[in-house]
């Protein structure tokens, strides 16, 4: 009993808080035994062995004896959990019976406490005596268990409370190192060393002499060392409550704030006298106060003897009661209202578990309400929970529910706001913000959050415009802004929201019909840009067409413009401008006087009106009175014309509908802002901005006189000059070299390619390229055409006819067409055909689609999509509308293979439904005409891209952020890829997709977690390391993520001499599974993107991971284990990443096993990517580290999409059941991707669900909505129609043979996860197969022996035979088990191409190449060399080979190659004197260098991530990595390609 | 709208548990002394009729295609695939075993008859549990693929199929045993 005694001094009492969800840090060691009387029996000897204070104690046991009978007297009358009966009376609530049981019980209490008094008293004194034995019987000396305790009374041992069993609902017992945790080890700081305490008395006394000096008392504090929510709600008057979140924070409160408390004299208090005990201690032990006192008891004590005394407000308490009150005094507001109020309510949001004050006035309006609740009507702020977010936190309902009214971003509001912080600071900013009291405190603070923080927190007042940006805020009034502004931070947000909420203008930005203008004046040498606006006004409503194209300089850009062929524009309108059309540089519009500038939806509509927006009062039905100031004001900021012309509008003048049609070109129209005139830089920006995004990110603007923030990444990537590519592609089409200006290495390859003689037979790449011009050169069929395409297909090309030519495998050698294989021509309508999706983004393994499942299962051939949304797009009309025009029914947007039944309504495509045509869309801004709605871009384009209208972003849409996850253990230093990250994230800091909000952190780990605080007013970096794995938290929230305009310069400073920090460690090991938790805790606000490297198996924490792979099964050839994930650990946190829009993407940078296949769970279903460089040295290894600095910029650099989701919709029949890529699946039809990328590809498989007789076309339409990263929300559609077939032959004549093998490349890795690798090689194989014999029995009528397949899938075989030999599914080769499951990985997400050439690599012969056939492009010539299959034969000891494999290049260097050509193109002089481990081509000036060096770059350029090469010779070592890709012959465990044939036949004849 | 409904009847899901055995157990006490051994069977249909509100549920998704493009919606949603995998989840193994159970209660009593009719769905049961996804915590319905309508609309299947495989086999039971009272 004796060491229970002891035990229970250190008892904690914690109430279970999960009903509540309050996170109670606190344990107290006030001892609420109230509750179970069965403990009392241990209170006397809580306090008798070290309180020899007989009396006092038994005072106390008689109180808490008489609270305990009242509880249990009070249970036994309750008849159910809500219902009392006594005296025959039922009481429903819990006052009430209490009431009841005091006015009448009063003396059945009383006998009963006396009668359990007494028994008590017995038992203790029986208990006295058998103590006395047993520690006799156990002289265990467990005193050095627990610490001194002589200093502490017995009464403060343990504390009455009122209080009643619904109070304290819940006991628990443990056993606690420390009560209140501190953080400070014990025996480093003694308790004896606490404060002088004082006595409720004198303490009063102090505080009255403290008060009553006023202001000028300088040398006494009264510090409150609560945690900020407590003392929000009731604090002593003109006390310091520091900003902290639980008490563990509090030494670093002191230790940050010690200059405060230099010789100064402290009063502190608490709840309950603990923390003090341990706070004033902590504090005497820093030496730098004057004297330390605390409140003896604390304010519960004080309470008691001055209830009307100087502590004002609620008491905060841990339990069910939340607080207790002794005055009435309400010292804190309403979160919302500011009415007093200081009730907390949890935080409605899920899983926020914060307490909120918000009145019930305001909880009706919507705050802080439960789930399932109705959203409010009224845009409510955001609800700000007081605790920042540890927990991930979600919006809560009513926020969702505010749209664009909201005021500030969520990036700076709310959960972001500057959150209490483990090194929290007095400032007076967080305390305005804590305590809504706002107490004057009384020191200043030592460092100041910045304003912008403050003022965007939704409890302000709602006049308050969003007008906090740093540096120049535009006044709201329009007329004062400066039209110039110099670069503002805040502005493309401004644009932004400019643009949904002010543009109602269905401003086109089409930047195809750039080839069109740009076709007269192409002759011309320099390129200007006039930008000419032409109003015109049909009907009631004003139009402006707004172009900015290539033209020469001057008006004669204009007559030349006027004369274009399809743009009739009144000459008035664009001569009588003139000299401003040539002068406005960067605007797209040109408002005449009395008309309002046409904003051109992007990036005008910037400064003053955007900020008003944010005003909350800014309603959205008010937008539309706006709508003209709007537009005054943005041509004033950005438009107005340097000479000054007037620019004058009403309001009231405007219809609401304004028609802006602007032809942008990518670079085009940046060019002419930087070239024509100096305007403002903030205008230069955004357009620069735009075009990035519109173009798709091909716009190779080269701003020079702008500081635009965000140069343009894809120069690279795209290559394209924007003149170029905007090159009219009808001019182009039928001459060899194009006009003019061709920089060579930006060509595209798929748009610009010379079609060779075997594309002349399918210019499916042209023809895409020229839909731009024809559609609009020639006039779009009328309805009766149209119906009539819609009808029928246009005869049975020979195209056909072909593809179904029988071959014989066994016999025809030579299958490989000389050019890599195009996609199959969907047999359409040639209009249809010109208006159909690219190939390179859509794609259908089936072009000619089956009328039934039936026929479909007779062809034996899988159906499905492969799609590839998000690439880079060289030309991409983007459109501005305020309406998107979209099917009623289903939901599809309005595309080229609707039909108009006549002017007013059209038919959808994909469910038939007929639609009324909106107004608006009646009228064609190219042609300026009404009524002719299949003129628009929309309709004439199967890939466009929307932005989105405020309809389509309940939530302002999210910022920008990367957040870097770097492995620092010695195994990451010792491969040295920090020193090379560090340096590509510092050479493209500023290359990085974003805008002026994008915001960066970096989180490193080993053993423990490492955050990197760049509060940019730091001087440096500030680290923070938390080593408590197991329950990781964030330390503090304020500046790990931070702005990177901001903070630039630390950011820099951090990547600078990150690589140094960890260059000694030892640190063997990694904690990835709590840093990815951390990441995720961190980033859950905003989203964004988690980058992480790892570089090993992560050994310790939560998703730790054991070796599984058995290295001598590397090549068996029986089943692979392990290809699934071994903890859904990954899974789950991916989930939840996906949930919070987090994208992570993984970089696995290991030479030994890391469990991929667990790890790479994390990206899979996070939309992420995933790289895997294995042995990656920077000594050892060094083309691996080029290959990943490579990779790593184009990471750094391509363009993202959030918050993104896709929807792929088919026409009415068929169904969509199976999706491959990496996504999470939110619904049948929904994808769920939390970050898009440009490289990713997806595919889905089909089924025909419903007979589609009674139709002739089938179409697809994937819409990707996303957050572009500069804030825009975007819609990207691409359309597809395929004829429908009812004949087999015709089936098999559309079979598109590298669609089928990629979409079975992805099911086969389905099946070998799922079930098993052989099964899924049997699948593959029965695959052929099937559609073979299919084909022999069905179609052909040949009885002729032999393997026949149709000519169109001719290369079946050979497809999956190089399937069956990747790495991903190839057995009995000893395969890593890492890097089979990254070969699978791959496959899933790469795009259709990438698939291709990794399946089956295209070999060249090099030594013999000729011009015959050659690309002219500019000034290179770019040979096109022969495809060989691939196979030892055809390569010759005399030759020079080089093989295609996607991500590697190698360039095989026969052993008796010609030494001329090993000169010419090597620089050496023999094959001898090859070094072993060349990468490169050296730059000679020979032309058979620069033939081959042109041919590289070219083949380079069609793919977004770098290639590598490497140059072989016949006898190296190497050559093992190149015989393996020569997939047709035979291999130690694999058949030949004629084997493999053979056994094909074998098994259909089976 | 169409959200509060899906949070009732979510919440009824969770519920399920206790609304269904209250349901069940009333059931129990009316049949108890006509059913006898029959009388826990009617236990054995909740588990195909959560499945079956449960795979409803999943299915339903947010009818505005622009709230469920909605990227706050989005974590909502995933929780609930999340929540009502994990309900699914919990109730195989007991539906299983309680099969299993009555199989070898049959076995023991020597109905052979009876014993045939459940030896088909036994032996589909022990393969539907051994050859679930290698991944070690998760027995069935993956939230990352369960949205996969392939699979959707396999396990509805599945859930309609045993939904009406108990119905008979409890008329079936009912009738026997009224029968052997009979004769009795």
């Amino acid at each position: 009993m004796l060491f229970f005694s002891m035990v229970a001094k250190i008892i904690a009492v914690r109430f279970k808080s999960s009903t509540s969800g309050v996170e109670v840090n606190q344990k107290y060691l006030v001892v609420y035994f109230i509750c179970l009387p069965n403990f009392l029996c241990l209170v006397p000897y809580l306090s008798s062995p070290v309180c020899p204070n007989k009396n006092s104690n038994f005072l106390q046991l008689y109180e808490s004896t008489t609270h305990s009978t009242f509880g249990t007297f009070v249970a036994s009358k309750r008849a159910s959990t809500t219902v009392w009966n006594c005296c025959g009376q039922t009481f429903k609530e819990l006052s009430s019976i209490h009431k009841h049981v005091a006015r009448t019980h009063d003396t059945d209490i009383h006998q009963l406490t006396q009668s359990t008094f007494e028994v008590l008293l017995s038992q203790i004194e029986k208990e006295a005596t058998s103590q006395q034995q047993s520690t006799e019987k156990e002289p265990v000396d467990i005193s050095s268990w627990i610490p001194d305790t002589s200093h502490i009374t017995g009464d403060q041992l343990h504390k009455p409370a009122m209080g009643d069993a619904e109070c304290f609902c819940d006991l628990r017992v443990g056993v606690y190192k420390e009560i209140v945790p501190m953080g400070v080890d014990r025996d480093a700081l003694f308790y004896s060393l606490a404060g002088t305490q004082l006595e409720p008395e004198e303490f009063h006394k102090e505080v009255e002499a403290l008060l009553s000096k006023g202001d000028s008392c300088n040398d006494t504090i009264l510090l409150d060392c609560r945690n900020f929510y407590e003392s929000r709600i009731g604090q002593f008057s003109q006390c310091l409550a520091p900003n902290i979140r639980k008490f563990s924070y509090f030494p670093d409160y002191v230790d940050q704030n010690l200059d405060l408390f230099r010789d100064k004299k402290v009063l502190m208090y608490c709840t309950g006298g603990i923390r003090c005990e341990r706070g004033s201690a902590y504090l005497r032990s820093k030496h730098v106060c004057k004297e330390v006192y605390q409140l003896k008891g604390g304010i519960h004590k004080y309470l008691e003897q001055f209830p009307e005394g100087f502590y004002r407000g609620k008491l905060f308490v841990f339990d069910e009661r939340f607080a207790i009150f002794s005055n009435s005094d309400i010292i804190s507001e309403c979160r919302y209202c500011n009415s007093p109020w200081d009730q907390y309510q949890l935080c409605s949001t899920h899983f926020c578990c914060q307490l909120v004050l918000s009145c019930s006035a305001c909880r009706q309006g919507g705050h802080t309400k439960g789930k399932g609740e109705e959203p409010p009507a009224t845009p409510p702020q955001r609800e700000e929970c007081p605790v920042g977010q540890t927990y991930p936190s979600t919006y809560p309902p009513g926020y969702y529910g505010a749209g664009p009214q909201q005021q500030g971003y969520p990036t700076i509001s709310g959960h972001c706001a500057p959150a209490p912080n483990k090194s929290p600071i007095t400032n007076n900013d967080h305390s305005a913000y804590y305590h809504h009291n706002s107490h004057q405190q009384p020191i200043a603070a030592p460092t100041v959050a910045p304003s912008a923080y403050r003022v965007t927190q939704g409890s302000h007042p709602p006049s308050q415009p969003y007008g906090t940006l740093p540096t120049s805020v535009a006044p709201p009034n329009p007329q004062q802004a400066p039209p110039f502004q110099q670069t503002s931070p805040y502005a493309p947000h401004g644009a932004y929201h400019g643009q949904q909420q002010y543009l109602p203008s269905q401003a086109l930005i089409y930047p195809q019909q750039l080839n069109l203008v740009s076709a007269t004046p192409s002759s011309q040498g320099t390129p200007m840009y006039p930008i000419v606006s032409y109003p015109s006004a049909p009907g009631s409503s004003q139009y402006g067409t707004l172009r900015s194209s290539q033209a020469p300089t001057g008006p004669g850009a204009i007559s030349n413009l006027i004369g274009a062929p399809l743009h009739q524009y009144p000459p008035g309108n664009g001569t009588s401008h003139p000299a401003s059309t040539a002068a406005v540089p960067s605007g797209h519009s040109m408002a005449p006087p009395g008309q309002p500038a046409t904003v051109n939806g992007q990036g005008n509509a910037v400064q003053a009106p955007v900020l008003q927006h944010y005003d909350q009062s800014h309603q959205a039905a008010m937008a539309h009175d706006h709508y003209g100031v709007t537009h005054n004001t943005g041509g004033a900021d950005g438009d107005r014309p340097p000479s000054g012309t007037p620019f004058t509008s009403s309001p009231g003048h405007q219809q609401g509908m304004h028609y802006g049609y602007v032809a942008n070109s990518g670079a085009s129209s940046a060019n002419a802002s930087t070239n024509a005139a100096p305007l403002s830089s903030s205008s230069d920006e955004d357009v620069d901005e735009e075009e990035d995004e519109e173009a798709g990110g091909d716009s190779s603007s080269t701003t020079t006189g702008s500081a635009s923030p965000v140069p343009n990444s894809y120069d690279s990537l795209e290559g394209g000059n924007y003149p170029e590519s905007s090159i009219p592609p009808s001019a182009d089409m039928t001459k060899q070299a194009p006009p003019f200006g061709y920089g060579y290495p930006s060509m595209q390859p798929a748009y610009q390619q010379r079609p060779s003689p075997r594309t002349d037979s399918s210019p499916s790449h042209g023809s895409y390229n020229q839909t731009g011009y024809q559609h609009l050169s020639q006039p779009f069929p009328n309805m009766s055409q149209l119906s009539a395409a819609l009808g029928g297909l246009s005869g049975v090309p020979e195209l056909e006819v072909e593809a179904l030519r029988p071959v014989n495998l066994l016999q025809e050698r030579n299958l490989l067409p000389h050019r890599p294989l195009d996609a199959p021509e969907p047999n359409l309508n040639a209009d249809l055909k010109k208006a159909n999706c690219s190939p390179d983004t859509f794609r259908c393994t089936l072009t000619n689609i089956p009328q039934t499942q039936a026929l479909l299962n007779k062809a034996r051939l899988p159906l499905g999509l492969l799609l590839h949304p998000f690439r880079d797009l060289a030309q991409l009309p983007v459109i501005t509308s305020s309406t998107i025009v979209r099917c009623r029914s289903c939901r599809t947007y309005i595309n080229p293979f609707v039909s108009f039944l006549d002017q007013r309504r059209w038919k959808c495509s994909l469910c038939y439904r007929v639609n009324d045509v909106p107004d608006e869309f009646m009228y064609n801004p190219v042609t300026r005409s009404y009524g002719e709605p299949h003129k628009r871009p929309e309709v004439q384009n199967s890939t466009v891209e929307f932005i989105a209208s405020s309809d389509y972003m309940l939530r302002p849409p999210q910022p920008a952020v990367y957040l870097f996850v770097l492995d620092v253990s010695h195994n990451a230093v010792d491969a040295g890829y920090l020193d090379v990250f560090c340096q590509t994230l510092l050479e493209n800091l500023d290359k990085m997709p974003g805008d002026t909000r994008t915001r960066v952190g970096f989180i490193t780990f080993n053993s423990t977690i490492h955050f990197y605080n760049l509060h940019e007013s730091l001087s440096q970096p500030q680290m923070l390391v938390v080593s408590d794995i197991d329950d990781i938290f964030i330390p503090t929230h304020d500046s790990l993520l931070v702005n990177l305009k901001e903070s630039r310069a630390l950011v820099r400073v951090l990547l600078t001499s990150l690589p140094g920090m960890f260059s000694q460690t030892r640190e063997t090991h990694s904690a990835l599974g709590p840093a990815l938790q951390a990441a995720y805790k961190l980033m859950s606000s905003t989203g964004g993107r988690v980058s992480v490297f790892q570089t090993q198996l992560p050994t310790l924490g939560a998703g730790l991971l054991q070796s599984r792979e058995d290295p001598n099964q590397r090549s068996s050839t029986k089943g692979v284990q392990h290809l699934g994930p071994a903890t859904d650990f990954y899974k789950k946190l991916a989930l939840d990443c996906s949930g919070q829009q987090i994208g992570v993407d993984l970089f696995l940078l290991s030479s030994q096993y890391s469990d991929l296949a667990s790890l790479a769970c994390v990206s899979k279903y996070s939309a992420g990517s995933i790289f895997y460089y294995p042995s990656l040295h920077h000594v050892h290894n060094p083309a691996q580290l080029d290959k990943f600095q490579k990779d790593l910029e184009r990471y750094l650099t391509r363009k993202i999409g959030f918050e993104a989701v896709m929807r792929i919709r088919c026409t009415k029949g068929l169904s969509i059941h199976t999706f491959h890529g990496n996504f999470f699946v939110r619904s049948t039809d929904l994808l769920s991707l939390a970050n898009v990328n440009p490289d990713s590809g997806f595919a889905v498989q089909m089924s025909i669900e419903e007979s589609m007789a009674d139709t002739s076309l089938a179409c697809f339409q994937a819409a990707l909505l996303y957050t572009s990263s500069k804030g825009k929300r975007r819609i990207r559609v691409h359309t597809l129609c395929l004829p429908v077939v009812s004949q087999l032959s015709d089936v098999y004549a559309g079979a598109d043979v590298q669609a089928i093998t990629c979409l079975l490349a992805n099911m086969a890795i389905d099946r070998s996860i799922s079930s098993s690798l052989s099964d899924a090689r049997d699948a593959l194989v029965n695959a052929v197969v099937d559609s073979l014999s299919a084909y022999k029995n069905t179609v052909s009528n040949l009885q002729q022996s032999g393997l026949i397949a149709p000519a169109a899938l001719c290369l079946f075989p050979l497809y999956v035979l190089a399937l069956l030999k990747q790495k991903a599914l190839r057995t009995g080769t000893s395969t890593k088990l890492d890097e089979r499951v990254f070969a699978m990985c791959e496959f899933k997400s790469q795009p259709l191409q990438q698939i291709m050439r990794t399946v089956h690599p295209d070999l060249y012969r090099l030594d013999t190449i000729s011009d015959q056939g050659a690309l002219h492009l500019n000034d290179c010539i770019v040979p096109q060399p022969h495809l060989l299959h691939l196979t030892a034969e055809k390569l010759t000891r005399e030759g020079a080979f080089l093989m295609d494999c996607g991500s590697v290049f190698y360039l095989w260097i026969g052993k008796c190659c010609n030494d001329m050509f090993i000169r010419d193109v090597l620089g050496c002089p023999n094959h001898a004197s090859i070094p072993p481990n060349m990468t490169q081509i050296p730059e000679l000036e020979t032309p058979l260098s620069e033939r081959l060096r042109a041919l590289l770059a070219w083949l380079q350029d069609s793919r977004t991530f770098s290639s590598t090469l490497h140059v072989l010779k016949d006898d190296a070592s190497a050559k093992t990595s190149f015989f393996q890709h020569l997939v047709e012959d035979r291999s130690e465990s694999a058949f030949s390609y004629y084997e493999f044939l053979l056994h094909i036949q074998q098994q259909m004849t089976k | 709208m169409s959200e509060e409904i899906s949070w009732t009847r979510l919440r009824w899901i969770e519920k399920g548990k206790t609304d269904n055995s209250d349901m069940v157990s009333t059931h129990i006490d009316r049949d108890k002394v006509w059913r006898g051994r029959s009388g826990i069977f009617s236990d054995r249909r909740i588990y195909p009729q959560t499945q079956i509100i449960a795979f409803d549920e999943l299915r339903t998704d947010f009818k505005n295609p622009i709230d469920q493009s909605n990227p706050t919606r989005a974590r909502e949603r995933i929780l609930n695939i999340e929540r009502i995998c994990n309900l699914l989840r919990k109730l195989v193994v007991p539906e299983y075993s309680i099969h299993g159970l009555f199989c070898l209660m049959f076995m023991c009593a020597g109905e052979w008859v009876t014993l045939g009719l459940n030896i088909p769905l036994l032996f589909y049961h022990l393969w539907r549990f051994f050859h679930r996804p290698a991944d070690g915590s998760e027995v069935m319905y993956d939230p990352v693929s369960v949205m996969n309508s392939d699979i959707l609309n396999y396990c509805q299947k599945e859930s309609w199929c045993k939904l009406g495989f108990y119905l008979l086999s409890f008329f079936y039971y009912l009738y026997s045993m009224v029968y052997a009272l009979v004769s009795f």
